[in-house]
């Protein structure tokens, strides 16, 4: 009983997630003028911003690998954050993620990529923001930050503003970053958080996170009948039912809707109907042969009858 | 499993609380500063009185008779600090800091406050 009362009071915050986006942007934006630069935030939120409040840890890493220098703050801040929430940060506190997500919104009929694709975020991390500031010094063009599209619009756009208004010389950003704001922008109208998704080196580091994190989702394959409908909630393609916790999940909750997904800790005893595994048993469309005689729950959140012992063990993790 | 699970991320998290307080407490980089100091200039020539006259209109000792002093020297040097991390965190979101050699990293400003915008 107390664990469908957390669920459902998970479900209806999730419906509000934008708020909470933007209550986290406005703690981003330094409120009380404090500007705590020695400190890294852990978000991708720009500390040239003139509003920012603590330092951006990807920015601080790439810096330190320019100076051959280990970030201890900055990686002990990932580390910290990414076991504790993984990527439920990008999902909820991220000010580059909200606004993509607010021109997701925009009625413009999305695509899905590929699923390697999401390697690049990968790339990113090791060789913009590790390899060639370390090799190549921050004057190099290919230097993270001179790429940034999150720097370009929370630093360097305000900032020639702020210039332009002041009728002093405009501080120019490189061509590139702004073409990369600009592709990044178009992008997210046909695709949610391309950013996130494909290039976020942060996120890819989260998205690591994500299997050892403190807070994770959890797929009850009991519950589960196998509709398909938390493939078609999930806005990345992750397949929550398959790859519950996936590296490319951002955890914006949305497939919590389904009682087969719920958000739990590690600390959280193991239902008899979980299975973190999950997999095919389930999915009747895409395995036939296995699992047909899975359980059948109540899509409106009826109480779902049990799957036969052991039917997922025989199931192939993906 | 979950056993497994617990204690990756308990040492995850014991890690990552190690970082962070070696971080903030104990983390030291050498830093080469530019400091402009002061030298006071030196003395200039002297209008010394014919001997054995003494002090007065034949003296020469009068004041808009003697040479202006000399404007005081700014000279620059480098001086290492030892910097905790937080103000290196901090400097290098401005672009306070370059690395000049190997081991050798120069604060790229003069003063206590760093340039107002990151360089990129």
């Amino acid at each position: 009983m107390a664990e469908n009362t957390k669920d459902s009071l998970i479900r209806r915050v999730a419906r509000r997630r934008g708020l909470i986006q933007a209550a986290f942007l406005l703690l981003w934006l330094d409120p009380l003028a404090i500007r705590m630069h020695a400190v890294c935030g852990p978000v991708f939120h720009c500390y040239s911003c003139p509003l920012a409040t603590f330092a951006c840890p990807i920015g601080v890493v790439a810096n330190f690998s320019a100076l051959h220098l280990f970030p201890f703050i900055a990686a002990g801040t990932l580390v910290i954050t990414g076991a504790v929430f993984g990527t439920l940060v990008c999902g909820w506190a991220c000010p580059f993620g909200f606004l993509q997500d607010l021109l997701g919104k925009m009625p413009v009929r999305k695509v899905r990529l590929p699923d390697w694709l999401g390697y690049g975020r990968y790339v990113v991390l090791v060789a913009f923001v590790l390899v060639i500031p370390c090799l190549f010094s921050e004057s190099h063009p290919l230097f993270f930050c001179r790429l940034c599209p999150a720097g370009a619009l929370e630093g360097a756009v305000p900032n020639m503003a702020r210039a332009a208004a002041a009728g002093g010389p405009i501080p120019w950003p490189s061509p590139l970053k702004l073409t990369i704001l600009g592709l990044v922008v178009v992008a997210a109208f046909v695709k949610w958080r391309p950013w996130c998704s494909l290039f976020c080196p942060l996120g890819a580091f989260f998205g690591l996170c994500n299997r050892v994190s403190m807070v994770a989702l959890r797929f009850h394959g009991g519950r589960c009948t196998g509709c398909g409908g938390c493939e078609r909630m999930c806005r990345y393609g992750v397949l929550p039912d398959r790859r519950v916790n996936n590296s490319r999940c951002l955890r914006c909750l949305e497939c919590t809707r389904c009682p087969s997904i719920t958000l739990g800790t590690i600390f959280d005893r193991p239902q008899a109907d979980e299975d973190g595994r999950s997999g095919p048993a389930c999915r009747p469309v895409r395995s036939p042969g296995v699992g047909l005689g899975a359980s059948v729950a109540d899509p409106q959140g009826g109480p779902p009858a049990q799957r036969p012992a052991g039917e997922h063990e025989n199931a192939t993790a993906t | 499993m979950r056993a497994a699970h617990l204690l990756t991320w308990l040492a995850l998290m014991l890690g990552g609380a190690a970082l962070l307080l070696y971080g903030y407490g104990y983390s030291r980089t050498t830093v080469l500063i530019e400091e402009e100091r002061t030298e006071p200039a030196p003395p200039g020539p002297q209008l010394r009185p014919a001997p054995g006259r003494g002090p007065g209109l034949g003296g020469f000792n009068l004041p808009f008779l003697s040479p202006p002093p000399a404007p005081p020297r700014i000279r620059k040097v480098l001086v290492a600090a030892t910097t905790p991390e937080t103000r290196v965190v901090r400097d290098v979101t401005v672009g306070g800091l370059v690395r000049i050699g190997p081991g050798r990293l120069k604060r790229t400003y003069i003063g206590e406050a760093g340039p107002a915008l990151c360089p990129t």
